[in-house]
């Protein structure tokens, strides 16, 4: 790869991650949903740099994510279940999975439809997240199969949607309309028309 | 507006400055530690170890300078959420009973399992808390991304990689305030437009509908910030992959082996003295 790519590739990785932990602090990433426990649409960000920039990226972005939600769940708990999100295995290792998947699956339908291919990826990152994590949680005895059966009914196929509609909406809109902010004015003398 | 001030619910972990010998260990001898300790943790069980452990981690957090005031203040907002955690480990979570409940309310009973599965749930909790809270008191962002690089050089040193995987943690850390205020910012205009957030009265639909004039315009400012920044480093001749020095350096000093030693020390006895003690028992 070009010197100018790894360096692209390392500032999307961070920024990426920056946008999940602020996601996650300010409480933006979860939205309130009637089965009680809120939506996260905290994984997106993996998702978003899978799509742009790769599976490596995205499976960093997605270790921030995963390391930065167990730093929340140790210090600052907002529900009963985050006890055991201090476990590396439950909170870290199923999120580096998002960004690979998601990835996988933009790969497999690229070059046929832009918005298709990355609100499939949306779905499958989500999806991957939700089985994974609570698969995890479940084996670490934190919760009732059947309650997480219920929980990947009610939350995980709405988080997939709301997944594959944002990280839709930003990677369609960076590809196309964001190429026009990244070029310089002085390329194009009348630019200001 | 008090929904707005993004920027104060971000106090994940305050360094404190301090001029004491903690401080002063190196930044890759700290996040081992770190590691270690969570190790410890997760593989204790629940007594003696934990409480000795907790006590440790405690006077490493005198010598630091730091009261108990600092390390456990933080835990106060959260209290409420324990006991509802209790609550629900005690009597939501089926678990199989050997002996009789030590207390029977209608039909809700305490039993022993249950108390001992929640004092080991509380006590790595508090564990995993002060660890973590002397972690981030004691380490700069700067010292992290330092020791960062040091541990991830045999991955890939030479390729440059472990370099960019500390830079990475930097900038994460840089675009963290500016994200939130960005955020705010994104937040306060949709609301003086008429945007009704805190109000969930609504569908799904129209509550994502509601949340993506906030993410997206997020999302593509982050992507316009990331752009930026590439731009600016590579005007300033940033060449990723090739090894460069520092401002600050952290010499591997006599004291940081004496910790090193105290850490595996403690690293191998507190998980291991469980094996002590039931062979004792057998005996």
């Amino acid at each position: 790869m070009s010197d100018s790519n790894r360096t692209r590739k390392i500032v999307i990785t961070a920024v990426m991650a920056a946008v999940s932990v602020v996601l996650g602090a300010t409480r933006l990433g979860f939205i309130p949903w009637f089965s009680g426990a809120s939506l996260t649409i905290m994984h997106v960000p993996v998702i978003i740099g899978a799509v742009l920039e790769g599976p490596v990226v995205g499976m960093i972005i997605g270790m921030i994510f995963g390391i930065f939600s167990l730093i929340q769940a140790a210090v600052a708990p907002t529900g009963p279940v985050d006890v055991f999100f201090v476990n590396p295995l439950i909170s870290v290792l199923p999120r580096i999975v998002i960004g690979l998947t998601a990835w996988l699956v933009y790969r497999a339908f690229r070059g046929k439809m832009l918005t298709l291919s990355t609100v499939l990826a949306g779905i499958a990152g989500s999806l991957t997240n939700t089985f994974l994590v609570l698969g995890a949680l479940a084996l670490a005895g934190a919760l009732p199969w059947n309650l997480i059966i219920a929980i990947v009914l009610a939350n995980g196929l709405a988080e997939a949607g709301a997944a594959a509609v944002i990280s839709a909406a930003v990677v369609v809109s960076w590809k196309t309309v964001g190429s026009r902010g990244k070029k310089s004015n002085l390329e194009d003398p009348d630019g200001d028309e | 507006m008090n929904d707005f001030e993004i920027l104060q619910n971000l106090s994940v972990g305050q360094y404190q400055p301090g001029n004491s010998a903690v401080h002063h260990l190196n930044p890759a001898l700290k996040l081992v530690s770190l590691i270690l300790g969570m190790i410890i943790v997760f593989a204790s069980p629940l007594f003696p170890q934990l409480p000795v452990f907790f006590l440790l981690l405690f006077l490493t957090g005198r010598t630091a300078g730091l009261s108990l005031r600092n390390l456990l203040g933080g835990v106060r907002p959260v209290l409420p959420f324990l006991v509802l955690i209790a609550l629900i480990q005690m009597f939501l979570i089926p678990r199989d009973h050997s002996g009789e409940a030590l207390l029977q309310i209608s039909r809700f009973g305490v039993y022993p399992e249950d108390l001992l599965f929640t004092a080991r749930l509380f006590s790595r909790f508090f564990c995993l808390f002060l660890l973590f809270t002397l972690f981030t008191s004691v380490t700069t962002v700067s010292e992290i991304s330092h020791g960062a690089e040091l541990l991830f050089r045999p991955l890939g040193g030479k390729s440059g990689l472990s370099h960019d995987l500390s830079l990475v943690i930097t900038i994460t850390f840089r675009f963290i305030p500016l994200l939130a205020l960005e955020a705010e910012h994104i937040t306060k205009a949709q609301a003086s437009r008429g945007g009704s957030f805190g109000t969930w009265r609504m569908g799904l639909v129209k509550k994502i509908r509601l949340y993506i004039p906030l993410l997206v315009p997020l999302f593509v400012a982050a992507l316009e910030r990331a752009e930026i920044l590439v731009e600016a480093m590579e005007a300033r001749c940033y060449e990723p992959g090739r090894e460069r020095s520092r401002l600050n350096e952290y010499p591997w000093k006599g004291r940081d082996t004496a910790a090193l030693c105290l850490v595996i020390l403690a690293f191998f006895l507190l998980p291991g003295s469980r094996f002590l003690i039931s062979m004792k028992l057998f005996i």
